[in-house]
């Protein structure tokens, strides 16, 4: 998919397919795309480079060039169905002034055709801490948490097939964080398909199967967590007794920082290599930490940490 | 369809209150001024006495031909009435669509199951109700007023005719202002448009009839087809009515068929 905005190119090819049943994570910093992205999905916004408004991937139920389907449906002209299969979390939670919780939860009930409450509503409005008390007040009031929980119970109370959540963890607080982790396993376990976009990597590793990383409207990787993980430096904190002498070479590592008797590697190469070459040294402590999605963030958008990793033998570098 | 018709009329509930009630009350004083000013006579000579641009502003260059109905007929040209069906016209129409995008409330509202231009379609619905609910009540109001002063000679039903071609010149401006609404997401810029474009016309049509050299001005303006007295002395003019309807379906039509194809992007 592409996507301009007068002269902005907000997108400038997407190409990513989520399979049924899976967590997709859709990674990206804030402008990257995640946002143009997600509404291309709901029929808000109309990609590129179709000209008669109907694809060609009828067929199979793929997207072809410049379309994006969703349930095997076009995302601009299935709109409407999708979005009876679909549920939606905005990013920007915003609510009529005039509503009471109670009153958009029924609003937005009705309009999905429920003449009572929906069938996840109640669970719902448990397990996220929304009380009765709350929602007879005017959302006017809410906190910016509390109106996410409220949008999130609007989004999940019809139990979608699909989910497509931008930025769900955004705002909330961490109990009701796992609460909403929870609830996705769950939905995830009796079939439902969930996209969501984040900034926030730990809520991507923590519920994701598989992601995608987008920068400058480009997907840049797209594969499972372990899978983007391999090849990536991982960081091990090692404290020394006393600070080595002269420099500190390790092969397979860099330095990346040194304070004192502490000093941080990039981990690269086999680790075996490195555990050898630390048995030199008298160790205090030693911490291999888990390759965090931070990290590979930085890989991909911030610089190339990793890769002069890569190649040679640690060497301290004062300026790292 | 029917959820969003009735959550935009509810929306509107104590602002529409509170202007049918002014309505209705002015309405009912407009009656009994009739004879404060000593009648159809006293007024003929209140407006002999009045500058030309006055009476063309009230489209009272003729006279009251009709007595007491077309002295009424002639007041619902009071920029009161022009100002509370425009502006509710033009105010729903923001907030069908551009206020929605703005307000980013049309994420949550447009991702359930309904097309557009249904969503639309509510929208122009509830507003025709609104107009409609405030020109009963200035009839409603004209007919309280009659009743209570005793004055005889009014013929209620072509004042409803009158308001009949008011009803059709809001719903002329309701459909471009929900025609820009649809185009944009901004409705603050929408209502200062719409309301800019409905002053043009109105000190257009005004122009147009004072000065003859601005004559042809008068006819691209909606304000030119809304002739109280017009109709109070002849009935309703079909030309009249076909051009502010055809303006309002239009209007409508197009912004139907804009909303339908739009980014939403706020």
């Amino acid at each position: 998919m592409r996507k301009a905005f007068g002269d902005v190119q907000a997108l400038r090819g997407v190409d990513l397919t989520v399979e049924g049943g899976e967590v997709f994570g859709f990674l990206g910093p804030n402008g990257a795309g995640k946002t143009t992205t997600i509404r291309i999905l709901m029929g808000f916004i109309r990609a590129d480079g179709r000209s008669d408004g109907r694809g060609n991937g009828r067929g199979n139920g793929r997207a072809q060039h410049g379309e994006a389907r969703v349930l095997g449906l076009d995302a601009w002209r299935d709109t409407v169905e999708i979005k009876r299969r679909t549920g939606f979390l905005p990013d920007l939670i915003s609510i009529g002034t005039g509503f009471t919780g109670r009153a958009f939860l029924d609003y937005i009930a009705r309009l999905r055709g429920f003449s009572g409450p929906p069938p996840l509503q109640r669970e719902l409005l448990d397990r996220l801490e929304l009380a009765d008390s709350a929602l007879a007040r005017r959302v006017k009031g809410y906190s910016t948490g509390m109106a996410k929980k409220l949008a999130l119970v609007q989004a999940m109370q019809h139990d979608p097939e699909l989910l497509i959540m931008d930025e769900p963890t955004e705002a909330l607080d961490p109990l009701i964080r796992q609460v909403l982790f929870e609830l996705l396993r769950e939905a995830r376990a009796r079939g439902v398909t969930v996209f969501m976009s984040s900034h926030i990597l730990s809520d991507v590793e923590e519920i994701c199967e598989r992601v995608a990383l987008i920068r400058d409207g480009r997907i840049v990787k797209a594969g499972s967590v372990e899978d983007l993980r391999e090849g990536r430096a991982r960081t091990m904190v090692v404290e020394l007794r006393t600070p080595p002498d002269g420099d500190f070479v390790v092969p397979g590592a860099q330095v990346l920082s040194r304070d004192g008797t502490t000093l941080r590697l990039a981990v690269k190469g086999d680790v075996n290599d490195v555990v050898r070459a630390l048995a030199r040294y008298d160790l205090t402590d030693l911490v291999y930490e888990r390759l965090s999605l931070d990290e590979l963030f930085l890989d991909f958008y911030g610089g190339n940490r990793g890769d002069g990793a890569a190649a040679g033998d640690a060497r301290e570098d004062p300026g790292a | 369809m029917r959820s969003v018709f009735r959550q935009s009329l509810l929306s509107y509930r104590i602002s529409l209150s509170v202007v049918s009630a002014s309505l209705f009350g002015i309405s009912v004083v407009l009656v009994a001024t009739f004879d404060a000013f000593g009648g159809v006579e006293g007024m003929e000579g209140l407006l002999a006495l009045l500058p030309e641009s006055i009476r063309a502003m009230l489209k009272a260059q003729g006279g009251f031909a009709t007595e007491a109905t077309g002295y009424i007929g002639m007041q619902y040209r009071h920029p009161f009435y022009l100002l509370s069906t425009s502006g509710f016209a033009i105010a729903m129409a923001s907030g069908a669509v551009a206020r929605e995008i703005e307000r980013s409330t049309a994420l949550m509202l447009l991702a359930v199951p309904l097309a557009r231009w249904r969503y639309l379609a509510a929208k122009v619905a509830s507003m025709v109700v609104v107009i409609v609910v405030l020109l009963v009540a200035v009839w409603a109001g004209t007919g309280a007023g009659v009743a209570v002063t005793g004055l005889g000679g009014v013929d209620m039903l072509t004042l409803a005719r009158v308001l009949v071609n008011l009803l059709a010149l809001a719903l002329a401006i309701g459909g471009i202002a929900t025609l820009l609404s649809s185009l944009s997401s901004d409705g603050g810029h929408v209502i200062s448009v719409a309301a800019g474009v409905a002053a043009a016309m109105f000190f257009g049509d005004f122009l147009a009839t004072i000065w003859s050299p601005a004559e042809l001005v008068g006819y691209v303006s909606l304000f030119h087809y809304y002739d109280p007295l017009g109709v109070t002395q002849s009935g309703l003019a079909v030309r009249d009515m076909a051009v502010l309807l055809g303006v309002a379906v239009a209007g409508f039509g197009g912004a139907l068929v804009a909303f339908q194809r739009r980014d939403i992007a706020a």
